[in-house]
């Protein structure tokens, strides 16, 4: 199998992170990812990327899909039993909203719960090459993906634009 | 140089003394590896109460029913008050996590794991209630709707029934939006672990890495989860509340039973915060994180739940006279006069007298004055569902059917201490195993470093 040559940029401080990010954009160089602790607006912003991502089309057809399980749940049940109470409606309407709505909310989250793991090609029992465990505790990092040319270049560039620790991985 | 910089989600009651993200690792991972003596007494102490109950409850399965204090007319007695209460202790955990989210409160940063997981518990040992009170509590699965020879469904159009998938609905989202919550937390947690802790951590961490783009499609679940939840918890303690409200019993069949109730829910769940809360920033060292500042935004969200409240007690009352049916009106007046007039006048001091103390700014930042509030609250609304439960059912129409619950028998206290030390007991495992902070958010809500060129 092919290995993948990768560049890895470890910054401590936000803002030299940020202009790191401008200086690869302006250089055309592609930014495989972005490290950070947390969520970070000015992160998204600088890489351009809209707020929302496409988990909630997930959300969105769960919801439908949960609200229509819920309403034939009701209907289905009611139907199988053949006993007629005071001219009430075998079919009813009115009390389906109840499990409509309850159904509705629970598979909406599980689909998105399911977009989140897909999206993030999560679980994963292993963690990359190149991932630093202090991406989660105070650090940030940039990813970027080369070839056996670029490597030396980008890895440069990206001591010039303030990381203070620049690694080869070979993954 | 290293400077810091102001983030623009640092707040007024946020958290004090902690300018980098290695600190916020340490104070709050710290406190769970190395909690404190107090800590071991207080899990003892739970623990003891959860045998306790676990007895009694084994005790009445053994025995039966009869060991409860639960006859003819009042058949739902303490099981269900407990029932109602504990769903009503659930629902300040997801206003805090959801609703205060999408209102960009921040000052709910540093209580919303530990009121997420106050939810979760609190529905479990909700749901444990109707279980207890079937008797037989190994048919329990004939609620369920499974296919069978004989063609028997739950009735969906029965209130009982949206009970169930309402409250087994909000404990399964509850559990989702808390765990995914905490899915960047327990990847922290692994990357600072070694050994068998990492490989528990790192299991549970589902493989997480933040990557800008994990934290999109992270930030846009949650903001869903958010979103579905908010009209959730408003739905589930309207259902329980129609568990009354449908049936044509003077002094549950009203319309306002589902606002009533949510207000009341939201009222007892934000005291038991404060009464969870109080100690455990003492016991860990959280006082830089939950501060006065944050207790007292509780204190204020209480006065308007309070008073929510007290102006529907007044309604039901004004309702049942200006309504005009004779039945209603006389139990109102023997709720106020009758057997447990006591409970409803304790009810009325806590739940609706006590919360206007908070209107002053020296009881809302006085820790001992706002436990105490919390406790009160707890009892008040406890006793309210005693009063609508048992009361209501005591004195129906004919006074033929008219009796009394005489209050729990030693097994049923048994089985209250048993639910309260199995809070307490769940909440305490939790604080040691999880992060009782959310550390990202934490995070998000100090200052960020960056260098001054």
């Amino acid at each position: 199998m092919v290995k993948k040559l990768a560049v890895v940029g470890i910054f401590a401080y936000l803002n030299e992170l940020l202009s790191a990010i401008e200086g690869l954009k302006s250089e055309k160089i592609r930014i495989s990812a972005v490290y950070s602790p947390m969520r970070i607006e000015e992160i998204r912003e600088a890489l351009g990327e809209p707020p929302l991502g496409p988990g909630r089309f997930f959300t969105l057809t769960g919801a439908i899909l949960g609200a229509m399980t819920g309403i034939f749940l009701a209907w289905y049940t009611s139907i199988q039993w053949h006993f007629i109470v005071g001219g009430k409606p075998p079919v009813p309407v009115i009390p389906t909203v109840i499990p409509a709505f309850e159904f509705f909310i629970l598979i909406a989250v599980f689909f998105t719960l399911a977009g989140l793991l897909f999206l993030n090609r999560m679980p994963k029992r292993r963690l990359p090459v190149h991932y630093d465990k202090r991406f989660s505790q105070d650090r940030f990092g940039i990813l970027i993906h080369c070839t056996v040319d670029s490597c030396e270049p980008v890895a440069s560039l990206l001591e010039d634009l303030g990381a203070e620790e620049v690694r080869r991985i070979e993954e | 140089m290293e400077t810091i910089v102001s983030h623009e989600m640092a707040q007024e009651a946020g958290p004090r003394n902690l300018t980098t993200y290695g600190a916020v690792d340490d104070q709050i991972l710290g406190a769970m590896w190395s909690p404190g003596g107090y800590y071991w007494l207080c899990l003892a102490i739970a623990g003891l109460g959860v045998l306790i109950g676990a007895y009694s409850w084994g005790y009445q399965i053994a025995t039966g029913l009869g060991a409860a204090n639960i006859l003819h007319p009042v058949m739902w007695g303490s099981y269900l008050t407990n029932f109602v209460f504990w769903v009503g202790i659930a629902h300040s955990g997801t206003l805090i996590s959801a609703i205060l989210f999408l209102f960009r409160a921040s000052w709910r940063t540093t209580i919303s794991r530990s009121s997420e997981a106050m939810t979760i518990f609190a529905v479990m040992i909700a749901g444990l209630f109707p279980l207890i009170h079937l008797g037989r509590v190994w048919l329990v699965y004939w609620i369920l709707p499974y296919p069978n020879q004989r063609n028997l469904w739950p009735n969906f159009q029965s209130p009982l029934v949206f009970d169930v998938v309402a409250i087994s609905t909000y404990l399964t989202v509850s559990f989702l939006f808390w765990y995914t919550g905490m899915i960047p937390d327990l990847a922290t947690i692994r990357d600072r672990t070694t050994g068998l802790k990492n490989r528990i951590y790192g299991f549970f961490s589902l493989g997480w890495r933040g990557t800008n783009e994990s934290w999109r499609h992270y930030g846009t679940a949650y903001l869903l989860f958010a979103a579905l939840a908010t009209p959730l918890v408003i739905s589930v303690h309207s259902v329980v509340s129609w568990d009354f409200a449908m049936g044509v019993v003077p002094g549950w069949h009203s319309t306002i039973f589902a606002p009533y109730f949510v207000a009341g829910a939201i009222h007892s769940g934000l005291a038991m915060v404060l009464v969870l809360l109080i100690p455990m920033r003492k016991i860990f060292g959280f006082e830089n994180l939950i501060t006065i500042g944050v207790l007292e935004q509780i204190g204020k969200t209480i006065i308007l739940t309070g008073v929510i409240v007290g102006y529907s007690y007044m309604v039901e009352h004004f309702m049942a006279w200006y309504g005009g049916g004779k039945a209603e009106e006389a139990q109102y007046m023997w709720r106020m006069s009758g057997y447990y007039s006591w409970c409803f006048w304790l009810m009325i001091i806590c739940n609706a007298v006590v919360p206007v103390f908070l209107f002053f700014k020296a009881i809302r930042t006085n820790l001992a004055a706002l436990f105490s509030i919390g406790i009160l609250v707890n009892i008040g609304m406890w006793f309210e569902r005693l009063v609508i439960i048992a009361g209501s059912e005591a004195h129906e129409y004919d006074p033929y059917s008219w009796g009394v619950y005489k209050y729990p028998s030693i097994v049923e206290w048994g089985i209250l201490v048993g639910s309260f030390s199995l809070f307490f007991f769940l909440f305490l495992l939790f604080a040691k195993f999880l992060p009782t902070i959310a550390i990202t958010e934490i995070k998000e809500a100090i200052p960020v470093p960056v260098r001054q060129k």
